[in-house]
């Protein structure tokens, strides 16, 4: 992500999904009430059972759609990933790790972007 | 696309995909521009393409698995010097235990020191049949079911504190380690028998309910409607067979009007699910003259409907007309090999 960001919630794991695209509802393990509407989800797609240290494949940006009833859920909707595969759901980016009969899935890094610096000169 | 062919939320034929209402998809495409849409169909037609190579993925059986160890990994480890066998957990303990059994080793395992220790149970030399056995020469067999990357066996190796020989029943071709011995190569994707319902490709499956969560009805049952509904309100599951996560739904040839029933049950034993489709109840009749091709066809049409990957079905000729219909995977448990 070109733009600065900071990280709000560092490698949440994924429960659930729901939904089949753009937008899809995720249940966390972890707390997201310090999420808000406009962060960006970030996830590294990598080839299930390759390996977590493996070569990532595409890295994913949702945006944070909605905050819903839930303290460990967010709607989060397709934006973009590096290498151009095309909307795809949470439930089906892999960490690496576990095996290709049973991978994981790769954990979520909710991020918030900062306002570009812009410098003055007289 | 100018505007939304779609009245409600629902199956696309455009995207071919569910368009939910939570979250707000079946909405955004209302709303998009038909730029916006053009854009995602692109999207949508990657994403049924690269699900398309699961659907050639093979299925392996906890009886393949144990056959395949048996008939064509045990003849080349069976004369090696071993003194023990040691299994990966946890599936790799699998092959290993039954390897242990036919050439009646100790089982071992891996302590948190990285020695091999004997699973000794009640006996300090690891069962009754172990009595005798006082070949402390040799080296370890390490076992597993399946090596990808290779990242568990290399793992161990480096953890090993002896000098051990690696074995594996299933062995992706390219793999960068290779194991010592293995019975057969197997190419991604493939889903495993034992660890499919606590994986998370079964999020994306479609499944049957009687035969699988469950004991079929008895015949002479489901002409009694009182003896039905008591068996299927009190009927036990099969434990092994509750997805850990969720699946994707649940489709069945039982009646709509025993969806209350069914939902309780459900709740009841914590099985989490998209959705449950039920054999429509005025279509009784027409269900009860010819069951398997009705049914097969009910499912069949949800099945292409959705965007699951694969349908797994307890009936032999329901699963096969599945296939057909569908075109899409169909694993039937009942068949030996999947």
């Amino acid at each position: 992500m070109s733009q600065p960001y900071y990280t709000i919630i560092d490698n949440a794991t994924v429960d659930s999904v729901t939904g089949s695209g753009p937008s899809y509802t995720v249940t966390y393990l972890t707390g997201t009430s310090a999420a808000a509407i406009g962060d960006k989800v970030i996830v590294e797609k990598r080839a299930a059972g390759a390996g977590t240290g493996s070569t990532v494949l595409s890295t994913y940006t949702y945006v944070v759609t909605a905050t819903g009833g839930f303290l460990n859920e967010l709607t989060i909707k397709y934006e973009y990933d590096t290498a151009g595969l095309g909307d795809d759901s949470p439930a089906d980016l892999y960490s690496g790790g576990g095996s290709s009969g049973s991978p994981e899935t790769a954990p979520h890094d909710i991020v918030r972007l900062t306002a570009p610096f812009i410098l003055f000169v007289d | 696309m100018e505007k939304c062919i779609c009245e409600k939320h629902g199956y696309c034929k455009y995207y071919k995909q569910e368009m939910t209402a939570s979250p707000p998809n079946w909405q955004w495409c209302q709303n998009a521009t038909a730029e916006e849409r053009e854009k995602y169909k692109i999207d949508c037609d990657k994403k049924h393409e690269r699900r398309q190579s699961y659907l050639a993925g093979e299925y392996i059986t906890n009886a393949k698995m144990i056959e395949d160890c048996k008939n064509l990994l045990l003849p080349q480890v069976h004369n090696l010097k071993l003194r023990g066998v040691l299994g990966v957990p946890r599936s790799g303990m699998l092959p290993a235990s039954m390897i242990a059994m036919w050439l009646n080793l100790p089982l071992y395992y891996l302590d948190e020191n990285n020695n091999a220790k004997i699973l000794s149970g009640a006996t300090g030399f690891g069962g009754i049949r172990m009595k005798d056995f006082d070949d402390r020469e040799g080296r370890i067999l390490v076992v597993d079911d399946t090596m990808y990357a290779g990242t568990a066996m290399k793992n161990m190796k480096s953890r090993l504190l002896e000098d051990v020989y690696f074995a594996t029943v299933y062995f992706k071709p390219d793999c960068e380690h290779k194991p010592d011995f293995f019975a057969r190569e197997l190419s991604p994707p493939h889903l495993l028998e034992w660890n499919l319902f606590n994986c998370t490709y079964i999020e994306q499956a479609l499944l049957d309910f009687d035969g699988i969560f469950s004991p079929n009805v008895p015949i002479d049952v489901c002409e009694d409607e009182p003896r039905y509904i008591d068996f299927i309100k009190n009927v036990k599951p099969f434990q092994h067979r509750i997805p850990k996560t969720h699946c994707a739904g649940i489709v069945t040839g039982r009646l709509e009007k025993y969806r209350d029933i069914t939902e309780e049950w459900l709740d009841r034993y914590n099985v989490k699910y998209g959705f449950l489709k039920m054999f429509p109840t005025d279509m009784e009749e027409e269900r009860n003259k010819n069951h398997v091709e009705e049914v097969s066809t009910f499912k069949a049409k949800i099945f292409s409907e959705s965007d699951a990957h694969f349908f797994i079905e307890s009936e032999i000729p329901e699963a096969i007309k599945i296939r057909q219909k569908s075109g899409k995977l169909v694993i039937c448990p009942e068949e030996r090999y999947g």
